[in-house]
């Protein structure tokens, strides 16, 4: 039999193991978590370049046609057969950009001219260089209730890290932001999930969700690449098109004669 | 060769090579891409401004009638990335612009291409 001198031994160096184990695993998780978020900063732009389509007066939807639910559905052909008859004759149908206001997300995010990520401890800012417009994603905070949610254009957004990707939830965008002509209702969620997958490129996997306009959510990846351009100012200024009283645009002429 | 004959080839191609313009804030179908119309003037006024950069050009006919032409172009990033510069284009400048008229047929249009007084040439 072993002396209980060895034994004790045994248990001493067992509890010290156990120590240095336990001792290990909190710094561990404490260095787990104090490590850095991904890096998603920087300046980027869409990818391919031709993303949307060859005509831009029908740009192309990013993951084929939508499935939607009536009366949206009929309304959507209709806004179709109104928007080609109105550019054959001259006259487009003016949309939230032809007024110099915001598209709204997620069309934000589509940037039609590059975008900037900057982030802090608390937010994910995206800086739009369309409008010059700042988008805030208010980190491992909560929604807030619905009726403390002033709608706006980009909605509310919260997000949070899960390992490399960047889940992004967005609620209160605006009634009168619509999504290629399509409306939605204050049911309408919009999911994100931002994530790096090379250091050069960087991508947004977005889920609208609004049951009563989608027959099912509707799902797509906008992808992007980093880019050493500098966004510069631009303010909208609404001097160049008249918007006559049935929404169709016209150029607005200076005289034309002596 | 009359400069309007001059220009025929370069239209052709700048009709065949138009690219579409970037992605801007409003529909560009007011305009007729299909056609390119060329005028000579004098730049009354050149807004550098978004969304749109204009130009607005008096053109004198052979009987001495004016008409003022508003040409649009392209956003102000767009253009820098192009090759334009601030000032590129100045008040009493004599250009030729080469544009998409509006299919109205008021005298306006989209601008496809620019002649300097120095000859040389930017892309709408």
């Amino acid at each position: 039999m072993k002396s209980g001198r060895s034994s004790s031994r045994t248990w001493a160096s067992g509890g010290l193991l156990a120590f240095l184990c336990v001792f290990q695993a909190t710094f561990a998780a404490q260095a787990k978590e104090w490590a850095p978020p991904p890096d998603i900063s920087g300046t980027w732009e869409r990818y391919p370049e031709d993303w949307a389509g060859p005509d831009p007066d029908n740009p192309v939807p990013p993951n084929g046609p939508f499935k939607l639910n009536e009366p949206y559905a009929s309304a959507f052909v209709d806004l179709q057969k109104r928007k080609a008859a109105a550019n054959l004759a001259g006259t487009p149908i003016a949309t939230s950009s032809t007024r110099c206001l915001p598209e709204g997300m997620p069309t934000i995010m589509e940037a039609i001219y590059p975008i900037q990520i900057v982030q802090t401890a608390g937010q994910v800012i995206v800086l739009a260089e369309f409008l010059t417009q700042t988008r805030r994603i208010w980190l491992d905070d909560s929604m807030p209730p619905a009726d403390e949610i002033s709608p706006s254009f980009n909605g509310h957004s919260v997000g949070h890290w899960e390992g490399d990707t960047l889940v992004v939830e967005t609620l209160g965008v605006r009634s009168d932001v619509t999504y290629y002509g399509i409306p939605h209702t204050a049911a309408l969620q919009l999911t994100e999930r931002i994530r790096r997958t090379d250091p050069e490129t960087l991508e947004d996997h977005v889920t609208i969700d609004d049951p009563t306009v989608f027959a099912e959510p509707y799902s797509f990846t906008l992808t992007y690449k980093k880019s050493d351009y500098r966004i510069s100012e631009y303010i909208c200024e609404n001097n160049q098109v008249e918007v006559d009283d049935r929404g169709g645009s016209h150029l607005k002429l200076g005289r034309t004669e002596n | 060769m009359k400069l309007s004959e001059m220009w025929k080839p370069a239209i052709a191609l700048a009709i065949i090579v138009a690219t579409t313009p970037a992605l801007a804030h409003h529909s560009f179908a007011m305009f007729d891409r299909s056609k390119a119309k060329t005028v000579t003037g004098v730049v009354e006024k050149f807004a550098w401004t978004n969304p749109h950069v204009m130009l607005d050009l008096k053109v004198q006919d052979k009987q001495g009638k004016s008409m003022h032409y508003r040409i649009e172009s392209a956003s102000i990033n767009i253009l820098m990335r192009e090759g334009w510069k601030v000032g590129a284009v100045k008040h009493g400048d004599r250009v030729t612009v080469v544009f998409n008229p509006l299919k109205d047929g008021r005298p306006g249009g989209l601008l496809v291409k620019l002649v300097r007084p120095d000859g040389s040439q930017l892309k709408g």
